[in-house]
Formats: structure tokens, sequence, C-alpha cells
């Protein structure tokens, strides 16, 4: 019996011990220490009310039960009572609504904004385009198909890692522009205390501005197809200096990639390359395997376009084919990737063409 | 002149939704329907133009 106490007491008292949090994230920024100071606040009214409500009901029920002998009083209306019942709860709404709208306020201002940024939600990543900057990359999972398949163990950040996090300069206001590019995402980082809608059409705004330099991971939170639970959100907050040197080094990535289109390769180069570009941007529809998903997704395996003639194949990659989930992958990859993925294609996964195409021939 | 005053404060009275059975008694025996359609109509422009003024209020402090 005692035993059983004990551990009755410890398995309630163990997660209010251990890192076990149920409350609301206090976040790394003003804004969002602002939002959980907002919400203990309206929080704690309610407690009250919650207290001095539930408590006088109660109270009532066990003063004036019937086996006391209470008996009901009869009466149509009391003006005085329906009024005060009524205004109190106004003027505690209203008084909640003036620091809600000052939280408010500060939220939607996005004015004199330090980097402004463009975040698209595709199925199933998202892009970062920096307006300023021409900088323009998207971030795939990065999460490895055996730990998802359960062939490997899952490591702490699984689901919540990307190819290409994004990246911000801490103490700089960062303005988001938010949209979407098929289907409506959602934009959410908790610890920025920032969730928008990703809508097709739609540009929402919002801000940041991080104090600490970090690592901050987020998720799509709006249903948006079979690996919604797939495309995660990774902001890496730097330094200004450590962001000034991750800017020139984008900048000199782009200038050795425009220099790597020009150059010829060969079918192994493009093979190991091109395998690579697959498993992450074609595989979670086509599958590992090149099988892909019958009546889904057509299978790479002995496909009449991946083993038929080039210029279709690269074509429906880099335009896709509208009205179809095969989307158009002209701004998602380079000439170098789509070359490679082509080749890797018609030479991988179970087909053996032995063709193989140029990234100085792909015009995207 | 009264009878206008009477259909203010019962159209204030819908509007915060409490009313004594006695007003609403004597409202319908001699309230008239036209008076109180007007009188509904004015406190729901006075409505929007007060929660107007007040969001013009609150941008005010921002700026
Ligand atoms: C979101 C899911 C999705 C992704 C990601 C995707 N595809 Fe597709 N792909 C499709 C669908 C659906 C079709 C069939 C289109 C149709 O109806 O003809 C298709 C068709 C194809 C075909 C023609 C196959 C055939 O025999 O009809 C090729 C080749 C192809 N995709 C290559 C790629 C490559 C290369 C990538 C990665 C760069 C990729 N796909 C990524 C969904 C996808
Ligand atoms: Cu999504």
């Amino acid at each position: 019996m005692t035993k059983a106490i004990t551990l009755a007491i410890s398995l309630i008292a163990a997660p209010a011990s251990a890192d076990w949090q149920i409350n609301m994230n206090q976040g790394v920024t003003a804004l969002s220490r602002e939002i959980f100071d907002l919400h203990m606040l309206i929080f704690w009214i309610c407690v009250v009310i919650g207290v001095a409500v539930f408590g006088v009901m109660f109270y009532s029920i066990f003063k004036f039960r019937k086996s006391k002998g209470a008996v009901a009083e009869h009466w149509h209306e009391n003006t005085t009572v329906e009024v005060v019942w009524t205004v109190i709860p106004s003027i505690i709404l209203i008084a909640m609504a003036i620091p809600a709208t000052a939280t408010l306020m500060d939220m939607y201002d996005t004015s004199e904004a330090d980097v402004e940024i463009q975040v698209t939600g595709h199925q199933w990543k998202w892009r970062y385009q920096y307006l300023d900057e021409d900088i323009d990359f998207f971030s795939n999972l990065a999460t490895s198909r055996q730990e998802i398949t359960n062939e490997a163990a899952k490591n702490p950040n699984y689901l919540l890692e990307v190819d290409n996090p994004l990246v911000i300069p801490a103490n700089k206001k960062v303005r988001f522009l938010i949209t979407a590019n098929d289907v409506i995402h959602s934009w959410w980082v908790p610890h920025f205390a920032v969730k928008k809608d990703a809508i097709p059409g739609f540009i929402n705004e919002s801000w940041v501005k991080v104090e600490e330099p970090g690592v901050y991971r987020g998720q799509c939170t709006e249903l948006c197809g079979k690996d919604h639970g797939f495309m995660p959100i990774v902001v890496e907050v730097k330094s200004e200096a450590d962001y000034q040197q991750w800017v020139s080094d984008q900048r000199a990535m782009k200038l050795a990639m425009a220099g790597e289109a020009s150059k010829e390769f060969s079918m192994n180069e493009l093979v190991a390359k091109g395998e690579g570009v697959y498993n992450t941007a074609c595989a979670g529809c086509h599958q590992p395997n090149g099988q892909g998903i019958p009546g889904a997704f057509p299978a790479i395996t002995g496909s009449t376009i991946a083993t038929g003639a080039i210029d279709t194949h690269v074509d429906i990659i880099i335009n896709g084919k509208s009205g179809t989930a095969m989307q158009a992958f002209r701004e998602q990859l380079s000439a170098v990737d789509i070359a490679a993925v082509v080749t890797y294609q018609r030479n991988a996964l179970g087909n053996s063409v032995g063709d193989l195409v140029q990234p100085n021939t792909i015009k995207n | 002149m009264k009878i206008w005053v009477l259909a203010i404060c019962s159209v204030m009275a819908s509007f915060l939704g409490v009313q004594s059975n006695a007003n609403r008694e004597r409202d319908f025996e001699h309230g008239r329907f036209s008076v109180f359609v007007v009188a509904g109509l004015l406190m729901t422009l006075i409505f929007l133009l007060s929660v107007y003024g007040l969001v013009q209020l609150a941008m005010m402090y921002v700026q």
C-alpha cells in the first residue's frame, strides 16, 4: 500500500521537477516576453474570476442544500443584480483589452526593419528570399530517411533540422513577408512568438528582433498535405559580424556555383551528386528506391520519361507538370543539380540508359 | 419628446441585454414601432462611431 502511494506521488512529482513545461513559452524576444506577460495577466484574471464564481456557486450549493431544509425562492427578475453581473464583466473585458491592444499594436508594427525576408511555403519546404541581398534558397528537411523509417535511432532534433537554415542577425529588426506557392501553410517559431499563415496570393507580415545568437526551431502549423510534418523551420541567429560573414559567404558560393555550371562533369560525378539531390528534393514523392507510390506518384524506375528522350525528362523537372504535384524545379535547383538528378534518374534506381546531360546545356 | 427618450433608454437597455418586465410592458402598450426603429438605428450609428473613435484614439498612442 505505502509502496503504491510512493509510486503515485513520484509519478505526479516527477514531471513537475523534471524539465517538463506545459505553460506557454517565454521566448527570446522582447515581444515574445510581452506576449507571455499579457497571457499570464489574463490567465490570473481568469483564475480569480473562476475561483470567485465557482466558490460562490459551490458554497451556495452546499450551504443551502435540500437536506438542510432549504426552499427555493420563486421570483422573476432582479434588474439591479442583472445589471451588475453584466456591467462588471464588460468592465473587466474592456480593461483586459487595453494591454492586449498595446501588445497587438507592437506585433503589427513592422515598420523600420533592418532586414527584410520573404518566406514562401511550398509543398513541403520553405523558401527564403533576402530582399536586399540577392540571397535566395530553399530549406529542406535534413533528417535521414533511416531515422524516419525507424532503421536508425532518432536524434534529439528529429524532424526539426534542415539543410539550409534561415540566418538572421541578432539585435536587428527582421521583417518577414510570408506567403505560399501552392496551398496554405503557416510559419511558426515558438521562441519568437510568431505564427503567421502563409497563403497563396496574400502577403502576411511579421517581425522579430532576437537578442541572443542561437538556433531556434519551428514547424509548419497548417495542415498542408502528405509531408506537412516534414517541413520544419530552423533559424540561426548570428551576431552582426557573423551575419555579415555569412552574407559574403553566400555571395561567394553563388559565384562558385555559376562557375560550376559551365564545367564539364563525368557520369560518376553527376550520378553521385544527383543521388543527394534526389534524396532531398524528389524522394519524398518518388520514394528513395524510385518505386513511387502507385496511384499518387509515378515510379522513376522504368518510367517512360526517365528512360525516354532526355529533353522531355529535363523539361518535366524544370517546368513541372501543371495540375499535378510534379512542381517546376526551375527555381529550386541549380543547373548543376538538375543535370545531376536527371543523370542519376537515368542511370540509377534500376534504370541504365547510359546517357548524361551537362549543366551548361540546361537553360532554366 | 418623452416617447423618444423612453425609446432610446429601452434601446440602450437592449444593448446591455437587461430590461425590466415593467418597462417591457410599458413599451409594448405605449411605444410606437417606427420610433424604436429610428432610435435603434441611431444608437447603432453612435455605437459604431464610438468604436471607430476608440480605435483612432488607440492608433494615436502608438504613432
Ligand atoms: C510533391 C511530389 C513530387 C516531388 C517532390 C517530385 N515529383 Fe516528380 N512527379 C510527381 C507526380 C505526381 C508526377 C506525375 C505527373 C503526371 O501526372 O504526369 C511526377 C512525374 C515525374 C516524372 C515523370 C515520370 C513519368 O514516367 O511520368 C519525372 C521524371 C519526375 N517526376 C522527376 C522528378 C524529380 C527529378 C524530382 C526531384 C527534383 C521530382 N520528380 C520531385 C510528383 C513529385
Ligand atoms: Cu506546410
